[in-house]
């Protein structure tokens, strides 16, 4: 569960890695990005890969973070097939 | 000095002036606590002695720990007598009273041999013995009890003075504990605990889990092996109180069979209070506290350990209420800025990503998503995160059925937020996306077992995100339908290139100055489109526009900005679009050869927005001009030679040095969060490091000592 005090700073990251979908980020980079302290930068990371926006790559013994897309579905049109249902 | 402490002194003096002695009243370890008076030449010299004085000597004698209950005389140096009595304060004798001196007549010249040998000072100490009482099998008890009178005199003194301090203390104590913003619990038992003197200890016991309580705080000599001993509710002393949610008092503690749990962690206390305190988020949590050594609390200090217990409950009250203000600020501060990015990205996916992610980072549940209903081709697209047990299709199906029913669109507190049963187990929070009466989406978000406060705070933040996410939504889909019209001003605005390239460039230039100039201004995506339209679409008629773009603003731009920056007036001028403000101020003032003198004469007409765009102008010169100071035509040059100075005299981070580059170039704050999509405060941050890193106090000063340290480099 994400610390009150550092939902600001999880929202801070969750945009930052959605901007840049493609860079990886790693603890100390974001560290230096974002001139907060590294375990607090941690924690909110711990967060953000247990609810699914930043996953983990490669095995490097640093990690590295990369934001993972929304699940994104279109169905046609959906309104008119339910009522068929 | 309060009044009990006057009387005291006064009766000091009155002892000592009537019976020829120097009386003084000291703490357990000799320090002062009324200075000495009297006019015994012998004590008063005694005690003027830089070594060894007479204080020295009781301070040497108290540290044997004395327990005396009575008066007694005592030898203070060989042959000087003085009586010295236990004043009781409360329960314990922690001060003593001492009358002197005196000699006994037989003794006086081995006393006045001693004192030669002892100080080696000449002084006549004959003739200060001569004025010394002399002490007597007669006398000597009539000395004891005049100071044990005095003893038990200033006893009531203090026992009234404590009284007194007993009624401020809780306000002092409220006054202390609220001032501070840094908030440590266990520095507040603390203090508290040297206030009441029968407690050896006070501790907190908060609720760990479902049916268990952990003892979380503790302070007391000995009281440290509690820390963390677990019960449940009903169990031994202070279990009890959790059942009854009453204050409990219990005496000879140790012969209770309820004291094997205590016994079992090494805390063993003879009297115990507890007091259930309600927490600012409705849990109860346990304060108690006790003496090691005492079978039995006075009464009185009971009743200040409850008045202290109230006391504490209010601090953490106040600090909760502090903290969560706190908090909830940054929340509300981190949702605006999202808030504002929402609203200028006229960016369909983006937004509906932000949606889902921020509405899952505040409410931390199993899942969120939006359906959305594309105009387009009418089909719903459904943006998720997270899963409900593989259902969630069926969820999004059920929710599009039950929200685009033509029904439920007309129930008036549609647009409102509520939570959803999904199945027995789960529920969720939907907020609709409305634009006016139009149904653009819904947002949903899961959300696992909560308070009624979580829930209701959850509402609130979510409402506030659904409304951005919908006009957002609503700018985005407005940006859609302009793709048509982007196509078709980018053909007539190449075309003038062919032909006149003149004031193509001039068009140009206006355009790129009207984007740079809304960016700063932050003005709308769509209304800054506009503007940069009518720029590119400035050499054609209004007429041939308005056939070729029916239903947009531009042509009404144009019209409104030509007649702006003619002086004539243009149907109702007091309501002239800002738009159309803009384009005719950076128009006129491109097409004047960039002078600020020819759109002077917009003063009046768009005074506010005159002013913004001046001070641009004359910002954007200002930078201008700095770069064109250092010689050598490569700007790679330049800038890589700005970089080398500060990275060799300044050591800032990458991210900074980043930072610093962009605040070279005049952007504020917000500009350069935008840029490096970080927000405001991490700007923030890093600015305020630079500067603290560069020795400067602003950005002005910041930017005349980049240049400085680029002329040493250079140098």
């Amino acid at each position: 569960m994400i610390k009150k005090e550092l939902l600001p700073l999880q929202m801070e990251c969750t945009m930052l890695f959605q901007a840049n979908p493609s860079v990886l980020e790693t603890i100390a980079s974001l560290e230096e990005r974002l001139g907060r302290k590294r375990e607090d930068i941690q924690h909110v990371i711990d967060v953000l890969v247990k609810q699914g926006i930043v996953e983990k790559t490669g095995n490097d013994p640093v990690p590295s973070f990369l934001y993972k897309k929304p699940a994104v579905k279109t169905e046609s049109d959906l309104t008119n097939e339910l009522e068929i249902l | 000095m309060n009044q009990s402490i006057e009387l005291l002194e006064d009766l000091q003096k009155t002892y000592a002036f009537q019976y020829d002695l120097t009386i003084m009243l000291t703490d357990e370890y000799g320090e002062l606590v009324l200075p000495a008076e009297g006019n015994n030449q012998l004590c008063n010299t005694l005690l003027h002695q830089d070594n060894e004085s007479l204080l020295d000597e009781i301070k040497d004698s108290l540290n044997q720990k004395w327990n005396i209950s009575k008066p007694i005389v005592y030898d203070v140096l060989p042959g000087i007598h003085v009586v010295v009595a236990p004043v009781k304060s409360g329960s314990e004798s922690t001060y003593f009273l001492w009358a002197g001196v005196m000699v006994e007549e037989q003794t006086r010249d081995l006393v006045k041999e001693h004192l030669h040998t002892k100080f080696q000072v000449e002084l006549e100490w004959e003739e200060v013995l001569e004025q010394t009482p002399t002490i007597t099998k007669e006398n000597r008890q009539k000395w004891i009890e005049r100071t044990n009178k005095l003893a038990d005199l200033a006893a009531l003194c203090l026992q009234y003075d404590k009284g007194t301090s007993a009624i401020q203390l809780p306000t002092e104590l409220l006054r202390e504990t609220t001032k501070y913003e840094e908030f440590d619990f266990s520095e507040l038992l603390h203090r508290f605990l040297v206030h009441i003197e029968e407690f050896d200890f006070l501790g907190l016991a908060e609720q760990e889990k479902e049916d268990l309580y952990e003892v979380t705080q503790i302070t007391g000599s000995g009281a440290e092996s509690f820390r963390g001993a677990t019960f449940s509710p009903g169990e031994g002393f202070l279990g009890r109180v959790l059942l009854t949610g009453k204050y409990a008092y219990w005496e000879n503690v140790e012969s209770d069979p309820r004291s094997v749990f205590f016994r079992s962690y090494e805390f063993r206390p003879k009297s115990l209070f507890c007091e259930p305190i309600r927490q600012h988020d409705g849990s109860i949590s346990l304060l108690f506290g006790g003496s090691f050594s005492k079978r039995r609390i006075s009464n009185e200090e009971a009743a200040l350990g409850k008045t202290l217990t109230v006391l504490l409950e209010v601090s953490l009250s106040i600090h909760s209420l502090r903290l969560e203000n706190t908090q909830q600020l940054n929340r509300l501060t981190s949702l605006v800025d999202i808030c504002r990015l929402m609203a200028s990205t006229p960016d369909l996916k983006r937004i509906l990503f932000i949606l889902v992610d921020i509405s899952i980072n505040l409410v931390e549940g199993p899942f969120s998503c939006v359906i959305f209903k594309d105009i387009e081709n009418d089909k719903m697209k459904l943006v998720s995160r997270g899963d409900i047990k593989g259902n969630l299709g069926e969820y999004a199906e059920d929710l599009a059925r039950r929200y685009y029913d033509s029904f439920a669109q007309s129930l008036p507190d549609h647009q409102e937020p509520r939570v959803h049963q999904i199945n027995e187990y789960e529920q969720a929070i939907e907020c609709p996306l409305c634009h006016g009466d139009d149904l653009l989406g819904i947002l949903c978000v899961g959300v696992d077992d909560l308070s009624e406060t979580q829930l209701r705070e959850h509402l609130a933040f979510l409402h506030t995100l659904s409304i951005i996410g919908a006009v957002s939504l609503q700018l985005a889909k407005q940006g859609d339908t302009g793709g048509e019209e982007d196509r078709k001003v980018e053909a007539l605005y190449r075309a003038v290139e062919q032909f006149d390239l003149e004031t193509f460039a001039v068009m140009k230039e206006a355009a790129t100055l009207t984007a740079e100039f809304t960016t700063v201004m932050g003005m709308p995506a769509i209304a800054a489109r506009d503007a940069i339209h009518a720029c590119q679409l400035s050499f054609y008629p209004e007429e041939f526009i308005r056939d070729n773009f029916p239903g947009s603003q531009i042509p009404d731009i144009l019209s409104e900005g030509r007649a702006l920056s003619e002086c004539r007036p243009s149907g109702d001028s007091e309501d002239v679009k800002t738009e159309s403000q803009v384009f005719s101020l950076v128009y006129t003032y491109v097409a004047g050869g960039r002078k600020i003198e020819e759109i002077s004469h917009l003063e009046g007409t768009a005074n506010e927005l005159y002013s913004k765009f001046v001070s641009f102008v004359e910002d954007k010169q200002v930078v201008e001009q700095e770069f064109t100071l250092t010689d050598g035509a490569a700007t790679g040059q330049k800038s890589r030679s700005l970089e080398h100075a500060i990275k060799t005299k300044v050591k800032l981070s990458a991210r900074e040095q980043e930072v610093l580059a962009l605040v070279m170039e005049g952007l504020n704050n917000r500009g350069i969060a935008e840029a490096l999509y970080i927000s405001d405060h991490t700007v923030k941050n890093h600015v305020t490091k630079i500067f603290k890193k560069l020795e400067v106090s602003d950005r002005a000063q910041a930017i005349s000592k980049v240049y400085q340290l680029m002329y040493e480099q250079q140098r």
